[in-house]
């Protein structure tokens, strides 16, 4: 199953990517232990999970079609 | 609300829109809004919402007027530097409208003020630069039941949504707990595009308008993504979860000992010196020794936790600040670190070097 992951702020700039399509194995996955698997750099970064620009479980069965991370931004 | 001729000429614009019209002048007249925050985010808020006719703002800031704050912050000139942000805002603000209410607050918002200020408005606006004051903002809005309008920024993007409207979805459902130190930055290191906090401060200016005016398309459980570099805009939807337990803060007196870190990072040391001159807070020494080691200090703000059965701790005793404690440092660092992680939201510091005899002196000295 492809599924496009899509990057903001500093999560992004560390992997220097704004969005990528990736092919995830067909069967229930948790998407931050994926994520952080295929990029370990991200480990120290906090952000949050929006499944098909919905804020859930951050567990995708295989009809996902968008993943976004979002870290949270302290700037104003 | 009587309008004399000059402002309804002043507000003859917006009052010629339906939606508008003279009784949302009123709404507006009538209403009164926080804005927590006179930096980038506060200018461009502050002077639109005292054009719009909101009949009383309130600014708090303790900060200062500094050259490196011009390039985005648009109430402020070269001769206001080294003044204070709220004193000149007002001044400004006052000069734009003549016709509202400016009260100015010269202090940072603390869990000992946060109440009694944001008590007093309406509505509140994120317009802050820091996380502590963020989840310290939100906090208060949920215990008085204030709709907080959230704006936050980084570099070329930035962060939009209304947050704990009408029982709708808080920061803490976007964020349960403060980020990891790694995700700690604001403008001052990590640089910004200086339109940007305009853009998204009016992004907010707008959402506080819509509240007021009894708008059903409130940006409320939803988070608007936005990046000056790209144009790239996205919605994510959010609803009220239960990702943090609000139950403990909403009692009486708990937020005011709810510790909102200066930093983000949590496993921090603390030196002897510095623990015994913090005498404006209320400290909670935790023993992680075996029961039976010398010396023993018995005191009411010194809790035994062996450092064995420190994973089977449920609750701590209230107070403003943890200082884990051993002989030599180095069983209180484990202890902090499991202390950490299930007390996200408490602040919990380890004693540098441990139980020394500079620190059995100071101890008795000080108890």
């Amino acid at each position: 199953m492809k599924v496009k992951f899509v990057y903001y702020g500093m999560i992004a700039e560390k992997l220097e990517i704004l969005e990528e399509n990736l092919e995830l194995p067909n069967e229930t996955i948790n998407v931050r232990n994926y994520i952080l698997n295929r990029y370990p750099e991200l480990k120290d970064m906090s952000f949050s999970i929006a499944i098909d620009h919905e804020l859930q479980d951050e567990i995708v069965n295989g009809l996902a079609s968008e993943i976004a991370l979002l870290p949270p931004f302290a700037g104003g | 609300m009587t309008m004399n001729e000059q402002e309804e000429k002043y507000y003859k614009r917006q009052i010629l829109l339906p939606e508008i019209g003279i009784n949302g002048q009123a709404l507006l007249h009538n209403s009164s809004v926080l804005i927590v925050g006179a930096g980038g985010l506060g200018c461009p808020i502050l002077d639109f919402l005292a054009r719009a006719g909101i009949g009383k703002i309130g600014v708090v800031d303790g900060d200062i007027v500094e050259i490196s704050n011009l390039h985005r912050q648009s109430l402020y000139t070269m001769t206001d530097i080294g003044e204070l942000k709220v004193n000149i805002a007002q001044k400004v603000l006052l000069n734009i409208n003549p016709f509202i209410k400016v009260e100015t607050y010269s202090e940072m918002l603390t869990n000992q003020n946060a109440l009694t200020i944001i008590s007093q408005y309406d509505i509140v606006v994120d317009a802050t630069d820091n996380y502590p004051t963020r989840y310290l903002v939100n906090d208060a809005c949920v215990v008085l039941q204030k709709p907080l309008v959230y704006g936050a920024i980084y570099r070329f993007e930035g962060q939009i949504g209304v947050f704990n409207y009408k029982g709708g979805a808080t920061y803490r459902c976007l964020f349960p707990n403060y980020p990891k130190a790694a995700s700690e930055t604001n403008c001052s290191t990590a640089g910004v595009i200086g339109v940007l906090p305009g853009i998204i401060g009016l992004m907010q200016a707008n959402e506080v308008i819509k509240i007021i005016l009894n708008s059903n398309e409130v940006l409320s459980n939803r988070l608007l993504s936005y990046s000056a570099k790209t144009g790239r805009t996205s919605t994510i939807n959010i609803r009220r979860n239960n990702s943090f337990d609000y139950s403990t803060l909403m009692k009486n007196g708990q937020l005011e000992h709810n510790f909102y870190a200066q930093s983000c990072d949590s496993l921090e040391d603390i030196y002897i010196d510095e623990l015994f001159s913090k005498t404006d807070f209320n400290i909670c020494l935790i023993d992680v020794r075996d029961p039976n080691e010398e010396p023993i200090f018995k005191h009411k703000s010194v809790i035994l936790m062996p450092l064995y059965e420190i994973d089977s701790v449920q609750e701590l005793p209230i107070a403003d600040l943890y200082v884990t404690i051993c002989m030599s440092g180095v069983r209180s660092k484990s202890a902090q670190k499991i202390l950490n992680r299930q007390f996200p939201n408490k602040k919990i510091l380890n004693l540098k070097g441990g139980i020394t005899p500079e620190f059995i002196e100071l101890w008795k000295k000080k108890m």
